[in-house]
């Protein structure tokens, strides 16, 4: 797994691990210092991601986030994204 | 005005308060205690990380064991914190008596911390998401989970810090970073015996000006109280087989039998 530490300006501070190939997801573990209501939820998305590509990934999770009612402080989805191409 | 109850402040080891809290949380949910304020101070001293925190990237656990700091992680998010010597509330609360979004939650909840401050002669104010600042200064770090329709927050009141030991027990491989981040800690934490350069601060006055600031900011009226035998029941089963375990410390893995869903 790559390890990735990113603070998001203004928000908290994200450290990925993630397996990409290519530019698909293949595993990722989201930890770090911000906070998500509820707080399983987390192992949810991590679920949700994996095969999905990190160039289309970000209104699908958007759209989960919505419909389960995900509450996540110090990161946006945006965010996740912008680092996942980042250093992919 | 409303009543809610205040709890005894208790000295123990962390995972026994991080039970508890979480014991306060279930009972509420079920209805069995009002809205209840507490205080407790750490014994031993203990590191907490937040709950979506990877233990081993962020703590030298190894340090821990030789300096015989405990090890737990929290029910709730956030970061990494070293609980020494501090005065630390704890604050259940029903999403029905505030019915606001966790960000707004988070300053309302902290009112209760800056009163208290303030009536120390200790100006304060909340930094978003989650801190409360003097003179720019972090004297107090918070975090709330929620569950079923109840409020946890709990938060850090810093009476003294010790940069040095904090700092041995994070993970930070660069020791040349790891003294920058020493040096910039000490120009943005403080705390109260900083402030009032008072040494002989007792925790009973300190909790009776924090009690009074959060009565005012809920708008309650605590009563003094035991913790309930149901929450006793519970805390020492969450003690036992949660927060000292190896799978909730180490992959945040516990299934919670009180709560209607996980």
């Amino acid at each position: 797994m790559q390890k990735i530490d990113y603070k998001v300006e203004g928000g908290k501070f994200l450290r990925l691990q993630v397996d990409m190939k290519e530019n698909i997801i293949k595993d990722i573990k989201i930890r770090g210092d911000f906070f998500v209501y509820p707080e399983t939820a987390i192992f949810k998305i991590e679920e949700f991601l994996k095969e999905k590509n990190i160039e289309s990934f970000e209104s699908l999770l958007n759209q989960y986030i919505k419909e389960k009612d995900i509450k996540i402080i110090g990161f946006s989805v945006a965010d996740l994204k912008k680092v996942l191409q980042r250093d992919n | 005005m409303k009543k809610g109850r205040i709890l005894e402040t208790i000295k123990e080891r962390g995972a026994k308060q991080m039970a508890i809290d979480e014991a306060m949380l279930i009972a509420r949910i079920n209805n069995l205690v009002p809205n209840t304020l507490r205080f407790f101070t750490w014994e031993p001293s203990a590191i907490t990380v937040g709950f979506f925190q990877d233990l081993e990237q962020e703590l030298d656990l190894q340090r821990a064991k030789d300096l015989k700091v405990d090890v737990i992680r929290r029910y709730s998010g956030g970061g990494a914190v070293f609980h020494e010597d501090e005065l630390t509330y704890s604050l259940v609360v029903s999403e029905k008596d505030i019915s606001l979004n966790v960000l707004d939650s988070y300053k309302y909840l902290c009112q209760g911390v800056i009163k208290g401050l303030e009536s120390l002669g200790i100006e304060a104010e909340f930094k978003p998401i989650n801190d409360i600042l003097v003179k720019g200064k972090k004297i107090s770090g918070n975090a709330q989970t929620r569950k079923e329709g109840v409020i946890l927050q709990h938060g850090t009141i810093l009476l003294s810090v010790n940069l040095e030991k904090m700092f041995s027990l994070l993970k930070i491989s660069d020791e040349k970073l790891k003294g920058k981040l020493i040096a910039s800690a000490k120009e943005g934490v403080t705390s109260i015996k900083n402030e009032l350069q008072d040494k002989d601060l007792n925790i009973k006055d300190l909790k009776k000006v924090f009690r009074q600031g959060f009565a005012e900011s809920l708008g309650l009226e605590f009563e003094e109280a035991a913790l309930s035998k149901e929450e006793k029941k519970i805390a020492n089963e969450l003690y036992r087989d949660k927060y000292l375990s190896k799978d909730w410390s180490y992959n945040q893995k516990y299934n919670n039998r009180f709560y209607a869903k996980n």
